[in-house]
């Protein structure tokens, strides 16, 4: 999987690849370390994500509530294909995640 | 494309998430093929999420990481009403509708969106036990 982190206090993690049942499992396994580092805050940047289904949304809502439940937060860059947006709005995934345009907007107030 | 034949496409893919993702190409150049579909990539992803999510079901649950498991796809393009219908066999353990529950969209959960996804996107989903296999029929209007 092709993955851009940066690390600051908050991770941003640009994921440009397919989110499916096939590669949410390295995914969540570079997820889990980000979190065993004491990382709680997360920009997840699904920008040039061609592809979402229900297991890359499952390591989604895996991070959420960890990362809620240590204080931090989950936030999502919008990708910018529609169809995977539709997705997120039919799941309602896009209001339980904070969803932004962009990963610098998701920065302001985080 | 003419519409006045259906067109079918079959394949078979080990039943494993690794190769899932041969479906999803399939169905692409598929729709690629089908002339004046309005909202083509909407449609395309639609059926692509939908057959993903079904084989992702059926490798996790119905073959319950059996190594040995085959998923069967048939594409039909039919013409009258144009919808694009697929068939989905495996050989694996029957599915249970009573173990599948509807998600609670208002408190996000881990698990539970894959059926969920394929009623929302799909125009029919219909599942059927045969002797020895599942049957998934999805169907599509175009």
């Amino acid at each position: 999987m092709n993955l851009d982190v940066s690390m600051y206090s908050i991770a941003i993690v640009a994921v440009r690849d397919r989110i499916d049942a096939y590669n949410a499992a390295e995914l969540r396994d570079r997820l889990d370390q980000l979190l065993a580092e004491g990382i709680t805050r997360f920009v997840l940047d699904l920008t040039d994500v061609p592809f979402l289904d229900s297991a890359g949304m499952a390591v989604l809502v895996s991070l959420l509530k960890r990362a809620r439940g240590a204080a931090g937060d989950v936030r999502l860059v919008w990708p910018k294909k529609d169809e995977a947006q539709r997705v997120l709005r039919l799941t309602k995934f896009d209001r339980v995640f904070e969803m932004v345009e962009t990963p610098a907007a998701a920065l302001k107030g985080f | 494309m003419t519409m006045s034949n259906p067109i079918t496409v079959s394949l078979e893919l080990p039943a494993a998430h690794r190769y899932l993702n041969i479906a999803s190409a399939c169905i692409e150049a598929l729709v690629e093929r089908i002339e004046d579909v309005p909202d083509r990539e909407m449609v395309s992803y639609t059926i692509q999420l939908a057959v993903q999510e079904t084989c992702a079901n059926i490798v996790d649950h119905a073959y319950a990481a059996e190594e040995a498991g085959r998923i069967r796809i048939e594409l039909a393009l039919e013409g009258a009403p144009r919808q694009l219908s697929v068939e989905i066999y495996d050989a694996g353990r029957a599915f249970d509708p009573a173990q599948a529950r509807e998600p609670d969209l208002e408190n996000a959960q881990v698990r539970g969106y894959g059926l969920f996804l394929m009623n929302r996107l799909m125009d029919s989903v219909v599942y059927e036990r045969l002797p020895g296999r599942n049957h998934w029929h999805l169907v599509k209007h175009l």
